[in-house]
């Protein structure tokens, strides 16, 4: 049995919710269409137009795209190919792929030839070129133990001749004796990246008139090479 | 004298609720249009944009310029490999002061070495020339040259042709000084 206690109770039966609906029924349908609207305007509106803006934002990036497409095609277009090759080539000679044994030899003997030293003994530092280590580090060397003979000034031109040299090379440590030398020299090589993103938007590089000086230099040091290499081996 | 209110009062809270009702209504009606307004003016800007087109020119572009990829790429790795070019050849060490003190010429930059007394009286045994300096053992029969040989040494890092001079060692044996030296550039 309900006690009186209990306070005032909602009663929403159907004659309860029909009583409401004709004493409010002006306010029912345009309150419902408000809340239509602002449903609309929040979920559907708002985000069609954020879209719109979003789209305007990615065609003025695909403008700038565009541009620098324009731009690559037409220097591509006036590239000198041949000449490009050619810098390829004398860069790659230079800094090798990989480790270029055949251009160490190359460029030992041809400093010796060029310094008269005579080159004694020596000994590659090979390494694992598979380790990752190699592949990520950015200057990758070879190193060359040896020991040449010859006069200091013979051993300074040595060194000299072998800053010149392809594959570049560095003296990491020297040992001046009388009449000898023992020294490492690195040589250093970079790893190609296994994939290589082309982005064609992107500004094409092209050799400043620095780098062109440093090109020419190292090509001059190849042309020499190519045409004494065969007789310098004579050294070894 | 009493005061008799003519106007009924139910009649104004009649006409008040009629109010409301209108604003209601208006405003409901005034908000369904302004958001087909906008919805229809959101659906032509949407038409209106470029964005398609644009697209169409840049794989037409991309088309175009994909001809050239090996050549893209070959500029590419010729720019990464002459930075790295300079850089390795600008960082170079350079070797001439090194030399220059284990021989006993004239030291690049300073326009003097050794003296006449270091230069003869003390021999170098042995040399290591690294990136940082160089490692020197030498020998001399008198300790007066081997103080000369020091002196030159700390004359010449004085006038910052050497950053430091280190004496490591110097022993005394009967008839002869040996003594180790370390030089850093």
């Amino acid at each position: 049995m309900p006690t009186k206690s209990q306070g005032p109770q909602i009663d929403f039966t159907t004659d309860s919710l029909r009583l409401f609906y004709n004493m409010y029924r002006e306010y029912i349908v345009p309150s419902i269409i408000m809340v239509f609207c602002l449903l609309l305007f929040f979920f559907f509106l708002l985000p069609q137009f954020n879209e719109y803006l979003a789209m305007q934002k990615e065609a003025d990036a695909t403008r700038v795209r565009i541009d620098g497409i324009k731009k690559n095609i037409t220097f591509l277009q006036n590239l000198d190919v041949g000449q490009t090759d050619s810098d390829f080539q004398t860069v790659s000679v230079a800094l090798p792929s990989e480790k270029d044994f055949v251009g160490v030899l190359e460029a030992v003997s041809k400093s010796s030839t060029n310094s008269q030293v005579s080159v004694g003994d020596f000994s590659f530092l090979v390494g694992d070129l598979s380790t990752k280590s190699a592949q990520l580090s950015d200057r990758p060397t070879l190193s060359l133990s040896l020991n040449v003979n010859g006069s200091i000034d013979s051993i300074k031109e040595f060194i000299k001749q072998l800053s010149l040299a392809s594959p570049i090379a560095e003296v990491s440590t020297l040992s001046i004796n009388q009449g000898s030398a023992a020294m490492n020299v690195a040589f250093y090589y970079k790893v190609i990246p296994k994939q290589l993103s082309v982005e064609y938007d992107a500004p094409l590089p092209s050799p400043s008139s620095t780098q062109r000086k440093l090109i020419d230099s190292l090509s001059l040091w190849q042309t020499s090479t190519q045409t004494a290499s065969s007789a310098s081996f004579v050294s070894f | 004298m009493t005061e008799i209110n003519l106007i009924n009062k139910g009649d104004t809270s009649l006409l008040r609720k009629r109010k409301t009702v209108k604003i209601f209504q208006t405003s409901s009606v005034a908000g369904l249009l302004i958001i087909a307004g906008l919805s229809i003016l959101v659906f032509f800007l949407k038409l209106s944009s470029p964005l398609s087109s644009l697209r169409a020119q840049e794989a037409d572009l991309v088309t175009q310029i994909s001809k050239y990829s090996d050549t893209i790429v070959e500029l590419q790795l010729m720019s990464q490999k002459i930075s790295a070019i300079s850089a390795i050849t600008n960082g170079r060490t350079d070797y001439s002061k090194a030399v220059a003190v284990v021989t006993g010429a004239t030291i690049p930059g300073a326009s003097l070495g050794l003296s006449e007394i270091s230069n003869k009286e003390v021999s170098i045994n042995s040399s290591i020339i690294s990136k940082t300096g160089v490692d020197l053992n030498a020998s001399s029969k008198s300790l007066l040259s081997v103080n000369s040989f020091l002196d030159d040494l700390t004359q010449l890092a004085g006038k910052k042709i050497f950053k430091k001079v280190i004496l490591n060692n110097l022993n005394a044996q009967p008839g002869l000084y040996t003594f180790s030296v370390s030089i850093n550039f």
